[in-house]
């Protein structure tokens, strides 16, 4: 089987032979991690895809100032200037009166939710393989279940039987990390 | 927990999956635009080196020749001296910085 590079292999990738690859397989691993700092920070899911990107893009310009830290601490530290300072030029643009041009999120941030979020797809990585792809192609790729048990060689009905099976092993695991 | 709450929480997962998709996208797209300019820079610095240096001293010389025979002779040492020194310390600044890894 193949090993996987470490991080350091990654950027030593880009930095030597501009592995565009090599900094996204890094990014990879940590956009989830990233993302989620800079939204419990801005607590607006637009504004955070922005400070993650802002973040990302700052750290491959500024790579070869990594002192082999954890990268992703090491991206999470700059996204988490770059949403502080977002947030300061933000509360001073709010001390001029608003006006109806005001961007307001359009659902709360809710720290419960997001962190049931978390606990979900650690619980949904911690699934057995072949569960975990009943779940990915159903859940996340939404293709009907006809289609997985055809994929998978069972009937509809075995399917069905499974995701329940799946569903109610996720809510006690999920449960029990709660 | 109730199967529609977990429903929910799934599409929600699902959003935060496609947002880190576009997150890396974007990055990667500036990342590559980045990296197209750097090869780009590292080029024309090569160019520069290869041409720019040569070219600049037959500039020189053909001025020389083409300049001298309308100087008075007792300006004649500043067009030998002042340019040749800005090339000197031209070249010397290029090869100090030149790397060999640049390229």
């Amino acid at each position: 089987m193949a090993q996987h590079p470490t991080d350091i292999e990654l950027i030593r990738q880009v930095l030597h032979e501009d592995n565009a690859r090599a900094f996204s397989a890094l990014m990879q691993r940590y956009t989830s991690q990233v993302y989620g700092v800079a939204l419990r920070l801005m607590k607006d899911e637009d504004a955070a895809a922005e400070v993650a990107q802002s973040a990302f893009i700052q750290a491959y310009r500024q790579l070869s100032s990594w002192r082999g830290e954890n990268f992703g601490a090491w991206v999470s530290i700059i996204a988490n200037h770059i949403g502080l300072r977002m947030l300061e030029n933000e509360k001073r643009r709010q001390q001029v009166p608003l006006d109806e041009n005001t961007d307001l999120p359009d659902e709360p941030y809710d720290e419960r939710k997001e962190e049931l979020i978390r606990s979900l797809e650690q619980a949904v990585a911690a699934l057995p393989e072949q569960d975990r792809y009943i779940i990915e192609e159903h859940y996340y790729a939404g293709v009907p279940l006809a289609d997985i048990a055809r994929k998978t060689g069972q009937t509809e009905n075995n399917i069905k039987v499974r995701l329940f099976r799946i569903r109610e092993r996720l809510k006690k695991e999920m449960k029990g990390e709660s | 927990m109730t199967d529609k709450e977990l429903y929910l929480l799934f599409e929600q997962s699902a959003r935060n999956r496609q947002r880190v998709g576009q997150i890396n996208r974007q990055v990667m797209r500036t990342v590559r635009r980045d990296m197209r300019l750097k090869a780009l820079r590292k080029w024309a610095k090569l160019l520069a080196f290869c041409f720019g240096l040569p070219l600049m001293v037959i500039a020189y010389l053909w001025l020389l020749k083409e300049g001298v025979p309308f100087l008075p002779k007792e300006n004649m040492w500043i067009a030998f001296i002042v340019p040749v020194l800005t090339l000197l310390g031209l070249c010397g600044k290029f090869l100090h910085d030149f790397s060999v890894e640049d390229l």
